[in-house]
């Protein structure tokens, strides 16, 4: 009964839509994907997969206040699940400010608040691991902040400085189950605490647009979402994991057809429930494109992860240090649609290597 | 007698409604931009979003004409090389990056003259034989 409860209001949630679409001349768009995969890696299983369906909604509402809505109907894995990632409403008061309200993509570096889920938006088939969503299995940063927004842009002789400014709820983790057996929690609707999450981005993009680089800083305090935590830990709802400092800095240079994406990120991570004490990792990517043609353009990143083996953060998210060297193919076949086939070799620190591969067939409905 | 009227009548309309065909499109821009010209690229990539400043370093406030007007259809398919689903894709993409929204749209060549008389950084298309005095014409497009 509350699964039939659960569909219906799903599909009254998207009818909703297509009516708000119809009534009120909202933009009103899909994306999604389709694709196969499979790997070396010990007890894998090729297999075709159907990617999540993003719903997004995007309206003027009244004279400079702006609602958007992204919704993603994705698979967990057992079952399809209903998550909003971007819900807000926000107004624009003039070029340098805008005021925002509620849930964003977290503005860090380039990549987690330009392609958002939209996966015909980026090149290869598959995210930088360490951008995985929360629920994903190589999570390791907050791509999702639930708070207030102040963004805008000054201009410059050569270009534009842009500012993104979060004051969000902090994010938690339920340690009961014990160590990497959760998901970071975002925390839509409440804080086990009061310590909020603040984070800053400055970036500059050349009037060209063939120029953007930028730095963003973002501080957390880790919660405990359990009412009684890890046994070994002794934290109970509310009480400080971990004090994180993120520094990240990006730059992105388009040139005709050869495009180049580079971001660094730091990550302080202070143990305050446990006594390893501080340590910083560090994730990294590097990324360059080449368009041949109209149609065609081979894509290689190069990705790392290094964090320290006594490191509380990436030991409570399960983060396994190592390298992995993408190599994809795109190609578009319209503007709503692409082919995109990857290969990937992965070597974790811990374990074996591996190699992969993916074809994906990545579409919008404008 | 009656035919040759009739003939000679269809022959004037029809020369009359080649010669309206005929008559170009203009990119006009507010009488007090401190420029005289954009290039065709230049005019792709401000409709586009490409690029957010005019000449003079400010934001430029464009409008556009509704689907179905001729004017848009000339102007989109001689500057911008797009057709209309082309279109929806692009700003689809750019409006879920949120990196760009399209142009505001207003009905006909009156209307965009309006607009772009009463907004300093205005720039719009029209009609050639649209034009007046209350605009600067920055394009011809023939």
């Amino acid at each position: 009964m509350p699964h039939i409860k659960k569909i219906l209001t799903q599909i009254c949630l998207v009818l909703s839509c297509l009516l708000a679409n119809n009534l009120y001349a909202a933009e009103f768009s899909v994306f999604s994907d389709a694709s196969y995969s499979g790997s070396n890696q010990n007890g894998a299983n090729n297999a075709f997969a159907i990617g999540g369906l993003d719903i997004f909604i995007n309206h003027e509402i009244a004279d400079n206040t702006t609602a958007f809505a992204e919704i993603v109907f994705e698979n967990d894995g057992d079952s399809f699940v209903l998550d909003i990632e971007r819900l807000w409403i926000g107004r624009h008061i003039n070029e340098n400010l805008n005021l925002r309200l509620g849930r964003f993509h977290s503005s860090l570096g380039y990549w987690n608040s330009t392609f958002h889920h939209g996966a015909l938006l980026f090149d290869t088939v598959s995210r930088p691991t360490f951008l995985d969503f929360e629920d994903g299995n190589s999570a390791v940063l907050p791509v999702h902040v639930v708070g207030l927004q102040a963004d805008g842009e000054f201009s410059s002789g050569t270009g534009t400085i842009n500012y993104v400014f979060n004051i969000a709820n902090g994010p938690s983790y339920d340690t009961s189950a014990g160590l990497a057996s959760s998901e970071i929690a975002i925390n839509n609707v409440s804080d086990p605490n009061n310590d909020k999450s603040a984070l800053l981005q400055l970036s500059y993009t050349s009037n060209d647009s063939e120029l953007n680089f930028g730095f963003s800083a973002m501080s957390n305090v880790i919660a405990e979402a359990a009412d009684i935590g890890l046994l070994s830990l002794g934290t109970t709802k509310g009480d400080t994991l971990i004090e994180q400092l993120i520094l990240s800095v990006h730059a992105v240079y388009n040139l005709e057809n050869l495009d180049l994406i580079l971001e660094h990120y730091s990550l302080k991570n202070d143990d305050i429930a446990g006594a390893t004490g501080s340590q910083t990792g560090t994730t990294t990517y590097a990324q360059i494109g080449y368009q041949i043609s109209e149609t065609y353009k081979p894509v290689y990143r190069f990705e790392t992860i290094d964090f320290d083996a006594s490191d509380a953060y990436a030991n409570l998210l399960g983060t396994v240090s190592g390298d992995r060297h993408v190599l994809a193919l795109r190609m578009d076949l319209d503007d709503t649609n692409a082919l995109k086939f990857e290969v990937s070799n992965n070597k974790p620190n811990i374990g074996t290597s591996f190699n992969a591969y993916a074809i994906q067939w990545a579409f919008m409905i404008p | 007698m009656k035919h040759k009227a009739l003939i000679l009548s269809s022959c004037f309309i029809l020369t009359l409604t080649a010669m309206n065909s005929q008559a170009g499109l203009v990119v006009i821009g507010n009488t007090s931009l401190d420029f005289s010209t954009l290039s065709q690229g230049k005019i792709l990539n401000l409709w586009l979003g490409r690029i957010k400043k005019l000449p003079n370093g400010k934001p430029p406030s464009i409008i556009d004409q509704a689907q179905g007007t001729s004017s848009r259809d000339i102007f989109y398919r001689k500057i911008v090389k797009k057709n209309e689903s082309q279109l929806k894709a692009y700003w689809t993409k750019k409006s879920f990056t949120r990196k760009g929204r399209p142009p505001k749209t207003v009905a006909n060549d009156k209307s965009v003259i309006e607009w772009v008389s009463s907004h300093k950084e205005g720039l719009g298309y029209i009609n050639e034989e649209s034009a007046n005095s209350s605009v600067k014409i920055l394009l011809k497009i023939d």
